[in-house]
């Protein structure tokens, strides 16, 4: 036995010396350094001076040359959240380009802020209706269009340079974006201020995520000069395609600035975004007025009600006066914001009062010690029918159960209105209702409904929310 | 891309020409004793050959053979059948299979257990690659078909019992080289055994390194260790207590099939898509890594002179892994995926510009190792709430690319105990108990960051396609957003458990001119799933354990062999069993939830044989025709669709498959020492079934479509036809030469089901040349090849006389495919992805892999 074991332990040292000796195929790899970039190109040509190059919308233009055409940029557009698919988009301080190329993930190799440099020789250019595009040749079809740049052949047409690139967008006026194919803004980056939504696009996301046809959804965008004029449309659209990352994200209702690549489709102008972080709109919305500001005789918020949904607000000093419980103003929650609510509405038609007129009155406001008070207050309608909300002061009255028997005088402020199905997406701005010209030291402001079945359903439903007095 | 196991395995088979007509061999009574001539040399080139045979990864999923090399042998040891034994080497190169039949339809038995997996019923042969010296075609035996045999019930196609406790070894120390230019190139083995001592010990221990710093591809390399010991003590003159282990940590890079149109473009037929350039050295991203020690212990008893109890039990556990690129929101890094080939583009200036550039540029051709990191280098991100952390923002390089390892992880314990004895001198029994369980971990870790800081366990696909449900991207709920770094275990991590109880009874009767046999077996099998991991698409169906699933199954079967004139026989056997299905057919995802298929039951296999055999000193023939059937057999298939984008499973069921066809071997002794031998198998395996699909998507646990494949007359990609015409001869003076020319016809590429579907020919005017492109099956061109071995044993006790002990140097040199043919498809498949919108088959063509050109294997070893 012992015998056996020298034996063995010595074939076994022999096997793995010569073995061992043979070759090592243990596999080790060094980390590969990075690619660096390509310094040694200079442009010798703008992207102005390549778009020039195309005159005629829908013509294939072959860019041939006896030397070579390089133009540089830095990467605007990528693909990082899918709202761009084979394209990235470039801009130098002339001008931006669509460059198609036929790849996904290209952000992986291109990210916004990279420079590039394209040799443009035997590349072909086009548009897609007015968006000019660089491509990489023809494809066959019953109507040619331009094909994309062939990944394999990239590294010899697209050079890569050095990254995080800041390019600056440029703030622009919905107006001053042109809408000829060689307008110095397409493909370039820029941002419009004092823009917004349509309320009524306001509870949409940015696109229909998982719907594959159409593959994209568009909303209109409104503007305004500044922020206390009325909004208009800007006639621009946001395109956003259903396989971005954002599709499902919903659309801000605040008024900003947007960030976006200026495309056209025809002569309609588009903004394309890169990621919803682009839009900024956080702010009020436009012909909002800012709150007044002064000595504060009346703030309420409504945060401190009871939102059953069938309880009527009792809040301390105000008075909440009307026919029935389900018709007087009750405390309600949205969105974790609460509210007055009223509507004469009723599902059982026996409850259903031939008129309604519901009292949400203030607390008593000294206006002796102050001048040129002001109110403001938001106001939802929703099922619009032609109940009316209005809002009155009174001097006489005492906070009384009856409030008839006292003088009310009616203020002017902006109500919404309008909404005949569902509700108004977000509060209406009443405006600063003015009461410089009310004095005394009891002083009561009541919100008044009136509405019912008699003669015909009258039944709008009004919420209300901050209401705010101030005096100087 | 697709996991499937059964469809494409490589069945090969190797018969080790153990008896090659050596007849100078006088092994004495005690027959460890070293001979005086060396009868293993023939076998020794071939089994040297077959453990170095190409092994193609049929796609980067299926890690299934992570060292399994997938060979079946049958060692043609007990019978001499001339058939098997050109079956078994001839044949290999086409990845020809005995009968038709999968690789499952065949069991083997080491020292007394059975060594076959209960994942997919194949044995796995890479456990004990390298250990040749001690899996000696001696120590075997086999029982062809369905035969009776004593060492275990068997399977249909065929057991294997190998024997290779240290006592049965050659009492030798054997020292071999040899090289070669396949798989590996270098091969070192040392192996020494004792044989009994006095005190009734015996030892053997063996060694060996197999390794190629590039093997015949492109890209490839080997690296395998095998380690072998045993020990055996003689507990009285009639019990001996024995005990094996082995272990073979290997690792090797390997080999994947591509397209035809980039392996034109590569100029060569043995394109490997797997390997790339970093930093100017060549590196795989397809590894495998082995490592499985096993261990057997045995208990021999005669109980008597008519009755003998043999009992084992076994324990085996370690991990086989292959690596492959994972990526994240990126371009795939594979460089034959079809968007990046010239035929993908549609302009023709194009389309020459890509096939300029894939000539021009290796670095197109193949993985962009500096790219993928270069695209790592550059993406930094931030994650918030990462490891389910609220406000835990991770910033830094966030890798886009990584190599992720999949690891299966198993261990399985087995016990099994043979009785057999002779009641009378006409009637033998034999009796059997075994149980075998096995755990199988199936789990990816990240292997390399390529450069990046972290990776992040989420599904990209449910992070798109359920942007409004936070949760369904988690792949694991219990610990959300994970941040990965090296050695992190991600994305799917599930257990499967099985356990089989059989027992069987066998009884054999012998006259002098009839025998015949009958046996049956009971067994009971159970497997379940554990996941370990709370799927965020499936948290109901994803984590803890499942359902169990059991089923209770028989087998039958009975022969009749009848003797006349001598040495002239005709025998026919039958058989009929029920087999429960094997787990990796029954889950439809089972990485992501426990589905598993409607109406989960047991299949059914008959089959019959008759034939007629003659064994004389100058004839040995034998013609066998067979006809069998299975019915009720299940299979899952999973690939990528890029519609879709996302996973798709297809649950295959009511597969029926009819094998029928005739084998006929035969060698004549034309004159001294020189023999000719000629085989040929010619067979039809045929589906006979339309086969139900069940289409499901990773992504959903919603049914997509229930689809009918018209799958009926496709045939079974083996080849159905394969002849050998050879001959054999060997010297009195210790050499032999041995060449064969082999022939194969009736090869068909293994067909897609998606194609067979009427969605498939819907708006095809039938009988159009579209609609034949679209359904019919490839035919494969019929091959020619030639094999020459020689060998020469060399005792140098007869020229050196001074050489006191018994020495033998030993030279084999053999070749295979020696008309250099490199154009031999050995296999493929169709993509398992269709065209519906165009009826364009060429936009996912077939992958095919090509058999080796001429190979070689030299060897010499000293034997003393």
């Amino acid at each position: 036995m012992n015998n056996f074991f020298k034996t063995s332990l010595s074939a076994i040292m022999f096997v793995v010396a010569v073995a061992a000796v043979g070759t090592s195929c243990k596999k080790k790899f060094d980390a590969p350094p990075a690619e660096a970039p390509a310094v040694s190109m200079t442009a010798n040509t703008t992207i102005a001076q390549l778009k020039a190059r195309h005159t005629v919308s829908g013509a294939i233009d072959k860019i041939d040359s006896g030397s070579d055409i390089i133009i540089r940029g830095i990467v605007i557009g990528d693909d990082r959240s899918g709202n761009l698919y084979k394209t990235i988009v470039i801009q130098d301080t002339t001008g931006g380009m669509a460059v198609l190329i036929n790849g996904t993930n290209l952000y992986t190799s291109y990210p916004i802020g990279r420079e590039v440099f394209i040799k443009c020789n035997n590349l072909y250019l086009s548009d897609y209706s007015n968006q000019i595009q660089l491509g990489g040749g023809i494809q066959a079809g019953s109507a040619p269009a331009l094909a994309d740049i062939s990944t394999s052949t990239i590294n010899n047409v697209i050079f890569k340079g050095t990254f995080n690139n800041v390019v600056t967008p440029k703030d622009v006026t919905p107006a001053q974006l042109g809408t000829s194919m060689q307008d110095k803004y397409q493909n370039t980056l820029i941002r419009i201020s004092n823009a917004q939504f349509r309320t009524a696009d306001t509870a949409s996301t940015y696109a229909s995520a998982g719907i594959i046809s159409p593959s994209a959804a568009s909303y209109d965008l409104e503007y305004c000069a500044n922020i206390s004029s009325p909004a208009g449309l800007a006639n621009i659209e946001l395109r956003t395609s259903n396989y971005s990352n954002f599709a499902a994200t919903a659309l801000p209702n605040g008024n900003g600035t947007i960030t976006a690549i200026y495309t056209l489709y025809r002569t309609f102008k588009q903004l394309t975004i890169r990621d919803a972080s682009d839009v900024k709109f956080t702010g009020p919305r436009c012909g909002f007025t800012p709150p007044p500001t002064g000595t504060v005789l009346l703030n309420e918020n409504f945060e401190s009600v009871t939102t059953t949904g069938t309880t009527p607000i009792a809040l301390a000093g105000w008075k909440n006066i009307g026919p029935t419980a389900g018709t007087s103003y009750l405390g309600k929650t949205f969105s974790g914001n609460k509210y007055a609510q009223v509507s004469a509405f009723n599902s059982t038609v026996s409850q259903q009062l031939p008129t309604v007129k519901s009292w949400l009155i203030t607390p008593v406001l000294n206006m002796n010690t102050t001048t040129n008070e002001k109110l403001t207050f938001g106001t939802i309608d929703g099922f619009n029918n032609g109940a009316t909300l209005k809002v009155y002061y009174s001097t006489d009255y005492t906070g009384g159960a009856d409030p008839t028997t006292s003088t009310w005088t009616q203020l002017t402020a902006t109500i919404a209105s309008g909404t005949t199905t569902g509700y108004a997406p977000a509060f209406v701005g009443s405006g600063n209702v003015s009461l410089g010209s009310i004095t005394g030291p009891a002083v009561y402001i009541a919100f008044v409904y009136e509405g019912g079945y008699s003669p015909s359903a009258k039944t709008t439903t009004y919420q209300i929310d901050n209401v705010l007095v101030v005096g100087d | 891309m697709l996991t499937n196991k059964s469809r494409f395995i490589t069945l090969l088979l190797c018969v080790s020409l153990s008896q090659a007509g050596f007849s100078q061999v006088k092994a004495g009574k005690d027959s460890t004793v070293l001979p005086l001539s060396d009868t293993s040399i023939v076998e020794d080139n071939k089994d040297n050959l077959l453990d170095n045979i190409p092994i193609v990864s049929l796609d980067e999923n299926d890690n299934q053979d992570g060292s399994a090399q997938n060979l079946s042998v049958i060692s043609t040891n007990a019978n001499r059948d001339p058939f098997l034994r050109a079956a078994s080497f001839n044949f290999n190169v086409v990845r020809f299979r005995l009968r038709g039949y999968d690789a499952d339809m065949f069991s083997t038995y080491m020292n007394g257990v059975p060594m076959e997996t209960l994942d997919n019923g194949f044995t796995p042969f890479g456990l004990w690659g390298g250990l040749n010296d001690v899996i000696v075609a001696r120590n075997r035996q086999n029982a062809y078909s369905m035969q009776a045999a004593s060492f275990g019930f068997g399977s249909m196609g065929g057991s294997n019992y190998m024997d290779t406790r240290a006592f049965k070894q050659f009492k030798q120390t054997k020292i071999s080289y040899s090289l070669s230019n396949r798989n590996f190139v270098h091969k070192f083995a040392v192996t020494k055994s004792t044989g009994f001592d006095k005190k009734g010990w015996a030892f053997s221990i063996s060694a060996s390194r197999r390794w190629a710093e590039e093997g015949f591809t492109d890209g490839t390399y080997y690296d395998g260790w095998s380690f072998y010991t045993g020990v055996d003590k003689k507990l009285s003159s009639r019990q001996t207590l024995s005990f094996v282990a082995f272990a073979t940590p290997t690792e090797n890079g390997r080999q994947g099939s591509s397209v035809d149109e980039i392996r034109e473009i590569a100029g060569t037929n043995f394109y490997n898509p797997y390997w790339g350039y970093q930093n100017g050295k060549k590196r795989n991203a397809s590894v495998a890594k082995s490592f499985q020690p096993f261990g057997i212990i045995t208990h021999d008893w005669k109980i008597s002179p008519k009755s003998t109890l043999l009992t084992a039990a076994s324990y085996t556990f370690g991990n086989r892994s292959t690596t492959a690129l994972d990526w994240y929101n990126a371009p795939d890094p594979r460089p034959d995926y079809y968007r990046y080939l010239p035929s993908y583009a549609l302009d023709p200036n194009e389309k020459a510009a890509t096939n300029l550039a894939f000539l021009e540029n290796v670095n197109l051709r193949q993985i962009n190792w500096d790219g993928l990191y270069n695209v790592n280098y550059n993406n930094v991100s931030t994650i918030a709430n990462a490891n389910g952390v609220a406000g835990n923002n991770v910033s830094g390089r966030r890798s886009l690319y990584i190599l992720e390892e999949r690891v299966i992880g198993t261990k399985r314990t087995n016990f099994n105990t043979t009785y057999n004895t002779s009641v009378n001198k006409h009637v033998d029994i034999a009796a059997g108990l075994t149980y075998e369980s096995q755990r199988n971990n199936y789990y990816k870790k990240v292997n390399d960051l390529l450069g990046g800081v972290f990776y992040v366990d989420l599904n990209q696909f449910a992070e798109r396609d359920f942007q409004a449900n936070g949760t369904a991207a988690q792949n694991d709920l219990n610990r959300p957003n994970r941040i990965l770094r090296v050695g992190d275990k991600f994305g799917y991590d599930y257990d499967i458990n099985i356990q089989k109880t059989s027992a069987w009874v066998q009884t054999a009767v012998k006259f002098h001119s009839i025998n015949f046999f009958l046996a049956g077996e009971h067994s009971f099998t159970r497997f379940w799933r554990h996941g370990n991991v709370k799927n965020g698409l499936f948290p109901n169906n994803s984590f803890g354990r499942s359902a169990n699933h059991d089923f209770a199954n028989y087998y039958f079967k009975g022969g009749i062999t009848w003797k006349f004139a001598g040495s002239h026989y005709l025998f026919m056997n039958g058989s009929y069993q029920t087999r429960a299905p094997f787990f990796e057919n029954s889950y439809l995802a089972p990485r992501t939830r426990d589905f598993v298929q409607d109406d989960l039951k047991s299949e059914k296999i008959s089959s019959i044989e008759a034939g007629y055999s003659l064994v004389t000193p100058i004839v040995k023939l034998r013609a066998t025709a067979y006809y069998t059937e299975f019915k009720d057999q299940v299979n899952v298939l999973t690939f990528y669709d890029d519609v879709v984008r996302n996973f798709v499973n297809y649950a295959l069921s009511n597969i029926g498959k009819k094998h029928i066809g005739a084998e006929i071997g035969a060698e004549v002794l034309v004159y001294k020492g020189l023999t000719l031998n000629a085989a040929a198998s010619i067979g039809r395996f045929r589906y006979n079934t339309r086969q139900n699909a069940t289409v499901t998507v990773d992504n959903t646990s919603e049914i997509v479509s229930r689809d009918l494949i018209y799958s009926k007359d496709f045939y079974v990609p083996t080849p159905q036809e394969a002849y050998s015409l050879g001959f054999n001869y060997r010297s009195p003076k210790f050499w032999y030469l041995n060449v064969n020319v082999n022939y194969f016809d009736q090869m068909w590429l293994d067909f897609n089901p998606l194609r067979r579907t009427s969605e498939a020919v819907a708006g095809v005017a039938e009988g159009s040349y579209v609609w034949h492109q679209i359904i019919d099956q490839t035919k494969l061109k019929r091959q020619f090849t030639v094999d020459a071995f020689a060998g020469y044993s060399w005792l140098l006790n007869k020229s050196f006389k001074s050489i006191k002990t018994r020495s033998f140097l030993v030279f084999n040199f053999g070749v295979t495919n020696l008309l250099n043919n490199k154009n031999i498809v050995s296999g493929g498949f169709e993509q398992l992805r269709f065209d519906f919108q165009d009826k364009n088959v060429d936009k996912f063509p077939a992958k095919k892999f090509y058999a080796y050109g001429t190979t070689f294997n030299a060897s010499i070893a000293y034997r003393f």
